[in-house]
């Protein structure tokens, strides 16, 4: 297994939420596969996503967590919040409904992650714009009054969805650098990785024979 | 056993035939895939018999072209995810007419059952059932209502996946028990990303995120389709149980592996190719799979029951009083409760006093080498369970550590209640929070009680099903329950038949928790506190209390939420000695001795009143005053647990639950938490011992007789099964996850101690 030192420095843990059906799988899948997945099958439960990306010249793996949109889920979804780095917060901008639930994903994000979680509003299908349901300048405005970070995106075409992805972890790298995130602390959904890992039976008591491979 | 492709026509036929099938399904090649359609129509065919009702036309209903006033939303739903089935023949494929028989099919189940409705994993479980059944709507559906109705628990798909996140913490109980050595190598991953200062640990538990999916979909999107099928004809045949055993069967296989990754990021990477290789199918064989998920343990799975009816009372449902201690300062952070995984693992640790809570001493990591029986025999062993009654009196660390961690909460409790009382203009009625007792020192005779002839411990939790969750009474403080009407009526019912102590005969089979009079030495004002709570109603109250206040919170700001708390706390300068004593059938509140309360809690007007004596008081309009405290409070929300044998003339309190919001909430109705008289009585025949030096209360006759844990035996239950699944119906749950790591460190200081 990779037990040399990582080649990245930092792990940036993201969540996004956002109503079913808004397109979260597919942002999550277009970011890290760069493709569009037209028939992506939905998410039961939480499903996670990595990718490297590099920023002022540091590599960070984004550990991204996606999550079910149905409402049932949310109890089951809210322990994954925790200690998140980020949040992409999802809506179509072809549903007004799923607009107008974003206050109260919003109560969510907030009441579960730490002061310091970037929120991200992104837009998502800005390719339908014939079908547009909510305006731009709209958005813009829920989202500056929130203080949000607010882009539209379309995970069909991968229009300024890296930009989201990115703007979310210059941000958070940007609090790392001021020092309003503070690194040790585990909310913070920052690790900042050593040159070698820890091994991890340093600490752990003998571990057990049967289950050791190695 | 008869064999044969269908049963016969006789009293006692389809359990023979069932009984028969059983067998077939467990052996080598199972039930032959011809057959399969036939096996899985004869037994829903069962059910729908035993339901005794007109089928055709429930099916003309379910299928029926015109739309019902509900189909809209279900539909959109239903259509959203149809392209979206994922990894069956249904999927990919433009085949028009396929989702449409798909679709046909879930919308008949969501109007068979609204209440489950549509859940989405469902396309997939039914796109498998078409699958099988050739097709035919009307055969899927009706295992569809056999499978989700009847074989898998109640709630796996709907309020809030209560039972599917039961199953989850269950779960991860038998992993501990089956493969120790996995399950601490998770928990060792889990918690080294854990946040220094506070201890408090980020990670949920590492396996929730495939267990959650597994189980939702009964595994058809992680294992490749000839094992799923056979999987589906060991749950239909034998249960929910199956879940679990295969899931314990993946995690075997994968364990090897699993060991070598260094962090949880890694291993969620190493658990993505798994999971993809485990689907192409190469990394299982079919019949050694099916071989592992039966020889795993005997049927039915020991303690599997005990398990499950604990977590379905104890699960903590996800809060955000971790919220409000935002708001406090750095100074006081670390006393204060900084995170909801700590109060979860207090909790886990109180419950590891309990016998029969974890598992088997052996290590055996790999299931393979536990045959079939080596589990059953290991528990059911009458010598078994003496080391658990051994540890149970060894665990004076335990305790103390308990201890420790109620004086911390007392502490926080004083900070905020001193903090309230500074922030807050003073209103008349508010003097009430203005804490007498000075220092922290207040709780300290929770354990000088064990003097020898001080008090007697009254256990009342014998089986490993204990639920512990409570509200503590803090320093001068009383909490008042919100309680449901129906819930109320049957306190009622019951409090006029059982005084609290000959109660305590009917509570020693359940678990309950109990507890505490202890009286102040270094204040004027002594205080004794009882508390007694049967973990049951209690939970499922609360349950449902939170449920609503997290739907409401969800839309509106918190600060206004926090104004809808509606949680009392009286404190009372004037009196030299507070019991407060709630318990599942009867909730009370008793000032001093001789004194009673009756606390009435009204959603609008909320009136507390304390007769002390002759006097009366009554507080109102407390809710501004009071609800920012109270939700604040959290830490101070308490649960106590008695155990036995070191302390046995003690009692003792632990751990401290924030149920603050729980207690938020009413249900639309007032309703009076009243004390009968009998109980008034037993009441201060108990306190009567308190006075003011530190003797502990109370003897008990139920106690002595209830010492001997017999933890297999099946915990008492207030309710009959079909009241408890209609309240379960009625409300959602917002579910917390254990992260129950410290049960198996603190069993392992138990071991040792025993062996030593």
């Amino acid at each position: 297994m990779a037990a040399g030192p990582y080649n990245y420095s930092y792990i940036f843990k993201y969540i996004i939420i956002g109503d079913m059906g808004v397109g979260k799988s597919c942002l999550l899948h277009q970011f890290t596969e760069k493709k569009f997945m037209a028939d992506c099958p939905h998410t039961i439960g939480v499903e996670f996503g990595t990718r490297i990306i590099e920023v002022a010249g540091q590599k960070i793996k984004l550990q991204i967590w996606d999550t079910a949109g149905q409402e049932r889920f949310r109890a089951v979804t809210r322990s994954y919040y925790r200690g998140a780095a980020g949040a992409l917060m999802v809506y179509d901008i072809t549903r007004r409904s799923t607009y107008n639930h974003l206050s109260s994903w919003l109560t969510d994000a907030r009441n579960l992650t730490n002061p310091n979680t970037v929120i991200f509003l992104i837009g998502n299908k800005c390719d339908l714009d014939a079908q547009r349901d909510v305006t731009f300048e709209e958005a813009k405005q829920f989202a500056d009054e929130n203080g949000l970070m607010f882009l539209e995106c379309s995970a069909k075409t991968g229009e300024n969805v890296e930009d989201a992805f990115l703007d979310t972890a210059k941000k958070i790298y940007q609090n790392i650098q001021d020092g309003s995130l503070d690194l040790n602390a585990a909310e913070s959904g920052v690790q900042h990785k050593p040159a070698t890992p820890r091994n991890p039976l340093n600490t752990d008591q003998t571990p057990n024979k049967e289950g050791c491979a190695c | 056993m008869r064999f044969s492709i269908e049963p016969l026509q006789s009293d006692n036929a389809f359990d023979q035939w069932k009984d028969a099938m059983k067998a077939v399904a467990r052996l080598p090649m199972g039930i032959p895939g011809d057959f399969r359609k036939k096996v899985w129509l004869s037994l829903a065919d069962n059910h729908i018999k035993d339901l005794r009702i007109d089928w055709e036309k429930t099916v003309r209903f379910a299928f029926n072209e015109k739309s019902n006033p509900d189909d809209n939303k279900l539909g959109l739903q239903i259509v959203k995810d149809l392209h979206r089935t994922g990894c069956t023949s249904f999927s990919g494929h433009d085949n028009e007419e396929d989702r449409a028989v798909l679709k046909r099919v879930l919308l008949a189940y969501a109007r068979w059952n609204k209440r489950v409705g549509y859940c989405q994993g469902f396309n997939i479980i039914a796109a498998l059932l078409l699958d099988v059944m050739d097709r035919k709507e009307d055969d899927a559906l009706k295992v569809m209502v056999y499978l989700i109705d009847h074989v898998l628990p109640e709630s796996y798909f709907a309020n809030n996946l209560r039972a599917l996140s039961v199953d989850m913490a269950v779960f991860r109980d038998l992993l501990r028990m089956t493969l120790p050595g996995l399950a601490k190598h998770l928990d060792y991953l889990q918690h080294a990303a854990q946040d220094q200062t506070t201890g408090a640990c980020y990670e949920p538990p590492l396996t929730n995120v495939f267990t959650m999916q597994w189980f939702l979909t009964l595994f058809a999107t992680c294992l490749p389709k000839n094992i799923v099928l056979r999987v589906m004809d060991s749950i239909l045949l034998e249960g929910s149980e199956i879940l679990l055993r295969t899931a314990l069967t993946i995690w075997g296989k994968l364990a090897r592996r699993i060991m070598n990754v260094p962090s949880a990021d890694e291993f969620y990477t190493l658990m993505g190719d798994l999971s993809a290789e485990m689907m192409q199918g190469n990394l299982f064989n079919v019949d050694s799979f099916i071989k592992s998920i039966y020889s795993i343990a005997p049927f039915p799975f020991p303690n599997l029951i005990d398990l499950r009816e604990k977590y379905t009372y104890n699960i903590r449902p996800f809060t955000n009083t971790a919220n409000g201690n935002k708001k406090q300062s750095r100074a006081t952070k670390n006393v204060l409760y900084s995170d909801d995984d700590e109060l979860d693992e207090d909790d886990i640790e109180a419950i590891s006093c309990f016998p029969g809570m974890e598992g088997q001493s052996g290590t055996e990591a790999d299931i393979s080498s536990v045959g079939p029986g080596a589990f059953g025999a290991s528990v059911d062993s009458q010598g078994h369970r003496i080391p658990y009654m051994e540890r149970m009196s060894t665990d004076i660390h335990a305790l103390k550590k308990q201890y420790e961690t109620l004086r911390l909460r007392q502490r926080q409790a004083h900070i905020i209640i001193a903090g309230a009382s500074v922030r807050k203009t003073p209103k008349p009625k508010a003097v009430v929070f203005v804490p007498k007792i000075e220092t922290p020192t207040a709780m300290n005779h929770l354990f000088i009680g064990k003097l020898p002839s001080g008090g007697k411990n009254r256990i009342i939790a014998d089986g490993p099903t204990i639920a512990p969750i409570s509200t503590r009474s803090s320093l001068l403080s009383k909490q008042v329950y919100a309680v449901t009407k129906a819930e109320n009526r049957h306190r009622r019912d019951s409090s006029r038949n059982n005084s609290v102590n000959s109660n305590s005969d009917t509570l020693s089979s359940a678990a309950s928790v109990e507890t505490v009079q202890d009286t102040s030495k270094t204040d004027n004002s002594p205080i004794s506190e009882k508390v007694e709570e049967s973990s049951k109603t209690t939970e499922s109250e609360t349950s449902q209390c939170i449920t609503k206040d997290e739907n409401s919170l969800s839309n509106t700001e918190t600060k206004k939420d926090w104004s809808t708390v509606s949680l009392h706390t009286v404190g009372l300068d004037n009196s030299d000695s507070d019991s407060v004593k709630s318990e599942d059938e009867v909730r009370s509140c008793s000032v001093d001795t001789n004194e009673e309360s009756t606390a009435e809690h009204k959603p609008t007007e909320e009136v507390i009143k304390i007769n002390s004596g002759d006097r009366s008081k009554s507080y109102k309009d407390l809710r501004s005053n009071q609800s920012e405290m109270a939700l604040e409070n959290g830490g101070a929300n308490g649960l106590i647990l008695s155990s036995d044998v070191p302390y046995r003339k003690s009692k003792h309190t632990m751990m401290l639950q924030s149920y603050t919001r729980s207690v938020n909430m009413v249900e639309g109705d007032s309703y009076v938490t009243k004390y009968s008289h009998s109980s008034n009585n037993s009441t201060r025949k108990n306190s009567s011992h308190v006075p003011s030096t530190s003797q502990h209360p109370t003897p008990d006759s139920g106690s002595d007789t209830s010492l001997s844990p017999s933890y297999k035996s099946k915990p008492f239950n207030p309710f009959p099964t079909k009241h408890i699944n209609q309240n379960r119906a009625k409300t959602g749950l917002k579910l917390g996850l254990y992260s129950a790591s410290t049960l198996s460190q603190l069993d392992n200081k138990f071991k040792k101690k025993t062996l030593s």
